[in-house]
């Protein structure tokens, strides 16, 4: 079998430009300008970048034990769906993954699937229980690529130390949850924010304290420890100071605490409730310039993902934890966007990087002899399609708690119909406001030929909730307006939306998006 | 113009400056009224259920009354004979209260964002009755209404808050509306149980406590509990009564001259409050209890649209 991939944007550690691809049974045999060759499949790549499949190093499947909340399977669907193609799964499964037959049970499931790699992390105890060392060695040699007792530390520092001494013998590294517990008993970070909502704060120490101890024993031993999901501004402080000292210690920081802070909590969304919790501005602050000065090593998701009954609780009930791995890759994205920082970096950070430290060949890197697992990433894709809608209430989305409150309120008394588009991000925002559904569907016409802009358009869709003559009169008029796009589109579609969201907008929306070539 | 009203209290900011004054006039009038012992009809087609996921007696009590004297069809939905027990979730049990049609729900829950998360299941005006350690609105009405009866204004009004302020939603309601109406609020309390933020918020702090009541013309206590000792954020109730309790010689000296003292209840004799303070001519305490019930009776009318008087 030969692929070949004409004229990609390429970023990767290794390889960066415009280049065509070739691979042969899964390899990449030759990278240049210009391949000519015939081949099975070509991939006409033109304005398209690729980069290298993603590793997220850090994720839980909740398989064997979790079902309801993932399974290895829709874990990797997920994965692929954000362009991960190899994960390090966390050993909290029930039963955890503490010996060789669990590894080996996981590297076969992961074959028979098919779909991603899904690399095992062993757990450093038996049942994680931070009593007894786990068979880290029979582990190792059934392919367990790190051990860690996720979602709950290495309490013992005796334990930790007799750990970091038995891992020399598996040249695989330890990944300590950083989490002191008596110090950790809040439910976000102690700060303005849980002043102002009276949540349980924890205190940032909770985490450096143990951070602290695990590099001394790091030093002390020579073994690598790998500092999971870095929170606090004290903790890169150690890992600079760790890094002076040239100790093996390497460590990761998610998107999400990249991205959000704890203002994020005051809404009570239990979606913004994760272990460790969401940093203050400063410490958000701190660990944005340890990946642009490369103190933290990779990005990871910690996808932690939950069933939608157990999320929708209050919010101290609520149990810690998001999903992430379809989020990555937009999140660096956007990461890149705001923070100015090079795209290239931040890969490399979620490739590169990943690959070198837990030394996992063949992948993370577009170079010759590589394999291939790598991603056709349509970046500029989106920003070539237009979502717009419309609804007549905004009674279902204010109920959802997708505006606010008074927004709403006051949108309903005066007649108010937003336009309304999803963005980049996944987050709606008004483009305009009209009085009455007919000049808002106006409007909504006016913003969609502003994005077009005379531009080739690829497809058209219109689409619409309900059945109300109403609706149905003002989708026949928008698609008069729309008559000469509709022509020049080379696909058009038209439909009902499903009835999963009619519940967040009632009955009478009308929307319509549109892709440029 | 017409002027918005609010639907829900979640915390004190939900109202604005004049609504406040509003309920304060009108529970005035309202207050004569009751001692008259004359009821109120307007409201007699609601609904509204108490729903109190956390233990409370006089809160819930001082409630139930006020709905009581409106007419208003009352349904309580105690934690010990819910569901609760059987581990139905808050979402399903308000979706089963709103299939009986609720118009209001009075709730009060050990987590804060209980009434937001209400909101996300329900239709009905909410009043919030205590959330977690976030808000604690009717009680910071009531109080500032107790404030409003003796002085007449809260220009320049000087109200010390002494006790635990970091499990206190009582606190951070009392500073938000006190501040909304004028007064300058200091707050006095040990650093274990300060919030670490407190330079932050617009008050004055200290943990001395004769500087927190010298010039006062409130003095409000706090209860405190003895299972704070447990957590380790003070060493002994005699300790904390040596440094923080209000004691009378105290409050004669150092207090303005018509100074009063208020406590939320329930008071802890030689804890927060030393000897006999708690019976003195200006201890409010009982006086707050009876506001209570008047300034929720007014709130009530005030969220659901009753008519006047």
């Amino acid at each position: 079998m030969i692929k070949l991939i004409k004229n990609a944007n390429i970023i990767s550690h290794s390889t960066n430009g415009v280049y065509d691809v070739l691979i042969e049974d899964d390899k990449i045999s030759k990278i240049d300008k210009n391949i000519d060759v015939d081949a099975d499949e070509i991939i006409i790549a033109e304005g398209k970048t690729l980069i290298p499949g993603l590793i997220d190093m850090h994720v839980h499947f909740r398989q064997p034990g979790f079902d309801h909340r993932e399974t290895l399977e829709t874990g990797s669907l997920a994965a692929l769906h954000g362009g991960v193609t190899t994960v390090g799964m966390m050993p909290n499964t029930k039963p955890a993954l503490d010996n060789s037959i669990m590894i080996e049970y996981m590297q076969n499931k992961s074959k028979e699937l098919d779909l991603i790699n899904i690399l095992p992390i062993g757990a450093i105890t038996k049942g994680r229980e931070g009593k007894e060392l786990a068979g880290m060695r029979g582990m190792t040699d059934k392919g367990a690529i790190a051990f860690s007792d996720d979602g709950a530390p290495v309490y013992d520092p005796n334990i930790m130390y007799r750990a970091a001494q038995y891992s020399l013998m598996t040249k695989r590294p330890l990944i300590n949850h950083a989490e002191v517990p008596e110090l950790a008993k809040g439910n976000m970070r102690e700060g303005e924010t849980s002043c102002k909502i009276g949540v349980y704060g924890i205190p940032e120490i909770a985490e450096s304290i143990m951070v602290a101890r695990d590099i001394e024993i790091s030093k002390y031993t020579g073994a690598h420890v790998h500092i999971a999901h870095v929170s606090t501004s004290q903790t890169v402080d150690l890992l600079k100071y760790s890094k002076m000292q040239n100790l093996k210690v390497t460590s990761e920081v998610t998107h999400n605490h990249l991205l959000l802070n704890e203002e994020a909590c005051e809404s009570y969304s239990t979606d913004t409730k994760i272990n460790p919790p969401l940093p203050d501005k400063k410490s958000q602050k701190a660990l944005i310039e340890a990946i642009r000065d490369n103190t933290i090593n990779m990005i990871v998701s910690d996808h932690a993902p939950y069933a939608k009954y157990e999320k929708e609780v209050e919010f101290e009930t609520a149990p810690t934890g998001i999903s992430g791995v379809e989020t990555l890759l937009s999140g660096i994205i956007k990461l890149s966007k705001e923070q100015k920082i090079e795209l290239k970096d931040l890969i490399e950070k979620v490739t590169y990087n990943p690959a070198n430290i837990f030394r996992l060949e063949n992948i993370g890197d577009i170079k010759e002899g590589k394999s291939f697992d790598e991603i056709v990433e349509e970046i500029s894709k989106v920003e070539k399609s237009k979502v717009l809608f419309s609804i007549p209430t905004l009674k279902f989305l204010k109920a959802g708690g997708r505006i606010g409150k008074v927004s709403g309120t006051i949108g309903e008394i005066l007649n108010i119909k937003p336009v309304i588009t999803c963005n980049f991000d996944g987050i709606y925002e008004t483009v305009s406001k009209s009085r009455g559904m007919k000049k808002a569907i106006k409007s909504m016409f006016d913003k969609a030929m502003e994005f077009v802009n005379g531009d080739e358009v690829h497809s058209l869709a219109v689409y619409h909730s309900g059945d109300e003559p109403e609706t149905l009169k003002l989708v026949e008029g928008l698609k008069k307006n729309l008559g000469d796009l509709m022509n020049k589109s080379l696909h058009f579609f038209e439909g009902k939306i499903s009835p999963t969201m009619i519940v967040h907008t009632g009955n009478g929306l009308i929307g319509m998006a549109v892709i440029k070539k | 113009m017409f002027a918005m009203r609010a639907k829900d209290l979640y915390d004190v900011n939900d109202l604005c400056h004049e609504e406040v004054m509003e309920i304060f006039e009108e529970s005035k009038e309202i207050k004569k009224a009751y001692l008259r012992g004359e009821k109120i009809f307007s409201l007699k087609d609601k609904t509204v259920c108490n729903l109190f996921v956390e233990p409370s007696t006089r809160t819930k009590n001082s409630f139930e009354l006020a709905e009581k004297y409106l007419s208003m069809n009352v349904l309580n939905f105690n934690t010990s004979s819910s569901a609760f027990s059987k581990k139905e979730t808050l979402k399903d049990t308000i979706l089963t209260m709103k299939s009986m049609k609720i118009d209001l729900f009075v709730v009060r829950h050990k987590e804060p964002g209980t009434p937001a998360f209400i909101r996300k299941y329900s239709d009905a005006s909410i009043i919030n009755a205590g959330d977690g350690l976030h808000a604690h609105p009717t009680q910071a009405i009531l109080d500032a209404f107790t404030m409003y009866e003796n002085f007449n204004s809260f220009k320049g009004l000087k109200v010390s808050i002494i006790g635990d302020f970091y499990h206190s939603r009582v606190v951070r309601s009392n500073i938000k509306l006190l501040n909304m109406l004028g007064a300058d609020v200091a707050i006095c309390s040990p650093t274990t149980l300060s919030p670490r933020e407190i330079r932050t918020l617009p008050i004055k702090y200290t943990h001395d406590l004769k500087e927190a009541i010298k010039d006062a013309d409130v003095v409000m206590g706090l209860r405190m509990q003895l299972e704070r000792q447990s957590q380790g954020l003070f060493p002994s109730l005699k300790e904390y009564n040596k440094y923080f309790g209000i004691k009378e010689d105290m409050f004669e000296t150092l207090a303005n001259k018509d100074a009063i003292l208020m406590h939320p209840g329930p008071i802890n004799r030689g804890v927060e409050l030393s000897g006999d303070i708690a019976d003195k001519p200006y201890s409010k305490i009982l006086d707050q209890v009876q506001n209570g019930v008047i300034t929720r009776i007014a709130l009530i009318k005030h969220l659901l649209g009753g008519d006047s008087l």
